[in-house]
């Protein structure tokens, strides 16, 4: 419960700071706040008993490692990015907003209860629709914000509607509720029915396919330090969300919808990865590159038993591979461009930028032994002899994955100089990340 | 703990070489002597009852470890890595830029390999495997030349990976079904064993088309001839000589004990496909007007052969296969020394244009055709013994086989014999200046091996049966 309030105090001292003018403050609250999360999470961890509010949260196990994996993700943007935002000039209004997203994605973690998880859904999402509209005078930021809005409220209505219908058929909220009457009762219809709505809003705020088609023009347009900000911490907040759901309350009606599931997973693995093989701005080509990963996260529900280590390390090593990548793609594209000559000859001017962007790029293609590479094994080894077919698509649709990101990676090495004007910036951070992505597979035994 | 020591030493000085301005290649070198004498020293400690293997455990939870044996056949591809590492670096006879970069990478590399070849648990060979294709990446696309250079990387890359994908997924069939997963090389082998003669068949062919790949056996060679073509001569010597190396012995410690029954009932085609591989190889070879690209083509002949060896699943087979890797690995690296010797000298290796090299250069040519002798498996030559053991192997599963597989040591002595002809003897006069001191070493080096190894070959099958 205090790790919510600290998150949703954090917006409004923000926008407090503000109108006290004390904006060079606004950074290290923000750290702050993170660390005591953090450590907030670290005092709970060993708590045998599960803390419960009003049956609307509840902080077990699972909602503590969510929480620690989004706030190390926040936290590592935070730093990352926070040099973009304050060059925005509205750093106040952005960060404020970035809080509350924040706190409705900790929400994601913790709901047992449908209300609360549309509210988180909510809060989630709503601050990102004037995030990704945030550039103002960009004709595509405008497009990114109103796109993003229009289709964000269709697919949280649609949710809500299959919400009110497992409501009807089950008269609870409550996730356990529901998940003793569906295991225990023959189920009703209307169930069903609400599930497929359900599992529709979810897939389309993971961006899996066929619900996928805002992403890219969305990631696109909105501004990089955004893009990053949704691609990491937004979804994996709402993959952690729909695994809760699908675990805690659903887990009777599964046998049922694997098959959807696996579809959408399939599909997002070939759509995704072939669209992103033809990009030639890179921006896109990582938002088509995150949609892959989204089936990945996908997957892991149809890992018998509910792999949440798989999920957990999938979203981590992920996670902070494109904040990584995000983040050199912001330094390029304001001084060269986005396309991906932009990147030629990044490796010459600047080493340690391509070495940072490479180490990244071969991390989410999967190559051992960066974390990348270990996100995809759990998730391989778990669905492996249930779904074998699956994990040959997964491997088939990697081979795809490694060609766009060797592409950035040849380009930054070879012979033409584009990038001779660059001059990098922020050494420390990306190193910390570099690091942290060699080294988090030594730590996967304790996920 | 001298296992350890093994793998760290040329990974560490990887790590110092990236950060040093050395443009010289004598810390490497001295640093994979260095290797090799704790290796043999290790090995000698071993045969009077010290342990010198390692394992600790990384990831309880999916039975992960860090371990590494030196049982008879791992401590020979050790040794063919260091002794053969050492000949590539020093065989480098300009100054290449960004030089310590490139010897960082080379070490990398050489580590990544010795870890493939000293791991116990299959998920450490598996990560190493995949983990050696980083740095020779970097060597192909830093320092090769030609045109489409990033093509070729991009296709090479692509193909092995593509390949060792599918071992990941048949290493993680047999983890899955055993009750406590653990990546543990003794457990693989009997879950393995363990499963139905379908379910082994099934599992071997995703080992089998990594290790193809790898090798590369046809049809999965197509990366190769423009790879080697392309890579810098030291990276095609790192690729044909040990590189490759880790496809064949991973038949020999993962796939031959692991699903024994799969490969008897279900890997025929295996087998078929290296004897296809190997005459392929040598009319393909037979045809080549160009040095680098026949001995790139010899390469894929003899691996198929040692891959058709192995498959046989018999101890003659085994045995054979890891000597002919030995053997195969010392002749590569001698090889291609030999074209960077002609191309530095000649300007080009069209062999058609040359001719009457021996008369200004009678020791090159003497040493030349010793290491034909080797490559063609005369008698008492390296290896001759290496695929007198394979045919010998093969004749088991039938005697069809070998004889068509043998075909390829008559197809060898055609496309060696008429290169040297064309090159060395014949009318017109290339000029040719004599071999330097450091040239005639790597030279004499090798062909001591090739000759030492034909006559006393005993020397190195009782290490291979050595079973510590």
């Amino acid at each position: 419960m205090i790790i919510l309030l600290i998150s949703a105090l954090l917006g409004v001292a923000l926008l407090a700071l503000e109108i006290f003018k004390l904006r060079s403050l606004m950074m290290p609250l923000m750290l702050i706040s993170f660390l005591a999360i953090l450590a907030g999470t670290a005092i709970q961890w060993g708590l045998a008993e599960n803390i419960m509010n009003q049956n609307m949260i509840m902080m077990d196990a699972f909602a503590l490692k969510g929480t620690a994996i989004l706030t190390i993700l926040a936290t590592f943007w935070l730093l990352t990015q926070n040099k973009n935002i304050q060059a925005t000039g509205n750093s106040s209004d952005l960060y404020a907003l970035i809080a509350f997203s924040f706190c409705g994605a900790l929400l994601m973690t913790n709901f047992t209860n449908l209300v609360m998880l549309f509210l988180a859904i909510e809060i989630l999402s709503i601050p990102l629709y004037v995030l990704a509209a945030s550039k103002r005078g960009d004709q595509l930021s405008n497009e990114s914000g109103f796109k993003y809005f229009l289709l964000g409220s269709v697919a949280s209505s649609i949710l809500l509607f299959g919400i009110a219908l497992v409501y009807g058929a089950t008269a609870s909220f409550d996730l356990y509720t529901i998940h003793h009457i569906i295991s225990t009762q023959s189920t009703h219809p209307w169930i069903m029915v609400g599930l497929v709505m359900i599992l529709t809003g979810f897939a389309f705020k993971i961006s899996a396919a066929p619900f996928h088609f805002w992403a890219p023009d969305v990631y696109q347009g909105a501004p990089t330090p955004i893009t990053g900000w949704m691609a990491t911490v937004v979804k994996g907040a709402a993959i952690i969300g729909m695994f809760r759901l699908f675990a805690g309350a659903f887990e009777g009606a599964m046998s049922t919808f694997a098959g959807i599931i696996a579809i959408m997973v399939t599909l997002t693995l070939i759509i995704a990865n072939g669209m992103a093989a033809l990009q030639h701005n890179v921006k896109r080509m990582l938002a088509f590159s995150g949609i892959s990963h989204a089936g990945f996260l996908l997957a892991t529900l149809l890992i018998p038993g509910f792999a949440a280590q798989a999920l957990m390390f999938y979203i981590l090593g992920y996670g902070i591979a494109s904040l990584i990548a995000f983040s050199v793609m912001q330094n390029v594209g304001e001084q060269i461009g986005e396309s991906l000559h932009s990147f030629e000859g990044l490796a010459k001017k600047s080493p340690f930028t391509a070495a940072m962007m490479t180490l990244a790029l071969l991390s989410m293609a999967g190559i051992p032994p960066l974390a990348g590479f270990f996100g995809k094994y759990y998730v391989i080894s778990g669905l492996m002899g249930h779904y074998t077919w699956l994990t040959i698509i997964m491997v088939l649709t990697s081979v795809v994955g490694m060609y766009y990101y060797l592409k950035v990676i040849f380009v930054m090495y070879g012979k033409s100089e584009n990038a001779a004007t660059f001059t990098e910036e922020g050494k420390l951070f990306p190193i910390l990340g570099a690091l942290a992505l060699i080294t988090l597979f030594a730590f996967s035994a304790f996920i | 703990m001298i296992a350890l020591a093994i793998f760290s030493i040329p990974l560490l000085l990887s790590l110092l070489m990236f950060n040093s301005r050395s443009n010289s290649n004598k810390l490497p070198i001295l640093g994979l002597t260095l290797t090799l004498f704790v290796a043999i020293a290790g090995k000698v400690l071993q045969a009077y009852g010290h342990a010198i293997a390692l394992d600790i455990t990384l990831i309880d939870s999916i039975g992960f470890h860090f371990s590494l044996i030196m049982d008879g056949p791992a401590f020979v591809m050790v040794l063919l890595t260091l002794i053969a590492g050492i000949g590539i670096l020093y065989s480098i006879d300009r100054e290449i830029p960004n030089g310590n970069r490139f010897y960082a990478w080379s070490l990398m590399m050489i580590a990544a390999m010795l870890g493939a070849f000293m791991a116990s648990d299959a998920l450490m060979f598996y990560l190493c495997y995949e983990w050696a294709l980083i740095p020779i990446f970097f060597l192909i696309l830093k320092w090769g030349h030609g045109e489409h250079l990033a093509k070729i990387t991009m296709r090479f890359f692509l193909y092995t990976l593509f390949g060792s994908l599918f071992m990941m997924l048949s290493l993680l069939y047999v983890h899955q079904s055993m009750v406590h997963p653990t990546f543990e090389m003794n457990a693989m082998w009997e879950a393995g064993k363990a499963l139905s003669a379908g379910q082994q068949g099934w599992v071997f062919a995703g080992l089998f088309i990594a290790f193809a790949v790898k090798m590369p056996v046809f049809p999965f060679h197509s990366w190769q001839p423009s790879t080697y073509d392309h890579a810098p001569i030291q990276g095609t010597m790192l690729l044909a000589a040990i590189m490759l190396k880790m496809a064949t012995f991973g038949l020999v410690r993962w796939a031959l004990p692991m699903v024994p029954e799969g490969i008897a009932e279900h890997g025929q085609w295996a087998i078929y496909l290296s004897v296809i591989s190997v005459i392929y190889a040598s009319l393909m070879a037979l045809t080549q007007k160009r040095l680098k690209l026949m001995i790139a083509y010899s390469s894929v002949a003899h691996v198929g052969m040692i891959s058709a060896g192995v498959l046989s699943n018999t101890d003659q087979g085994t045995v054979g296969g890891i000597f002919e890797m030995f053997s195969h690995g010392i002749l590569a690296v001698a090889m291609f020394a030999v074209y960077q010797m002609i191309e530095s000298r000649v300007g080009h290796d069209k062999m058609n244009e040359m001719g009457g090299i021996r008369t200004s250069a009678p020791t090159f040519a003497f040493l030349f055709f010793i290491l034909v002798m080797g490559s063609v498996a005369l008698p008492f030559t390296s290896g001759f013994v290496g695929e007198f053991l394979l045919l010998q192997g093969l004749a088991n599963v039938g005697i069809g086989m070998a004889a068509f597989a043998g075909l390829s040591v008559i197809l060898g002595a055609a496309y060696m014999l008429r290169g040297f002809q064309k090159m060395m003897l014949g009318g017109n006069q290339t000029a040719f200046a004599s071999l330097t001191q450091k040239e005639t070493l790597i030279l004499s080096v090798s062909v001591i091996f090739v000759i030492a190894l034909g006559i006393y070959p005993n020397l190195l099958i009782q290490l291979i049966q050595n079973t510590i």
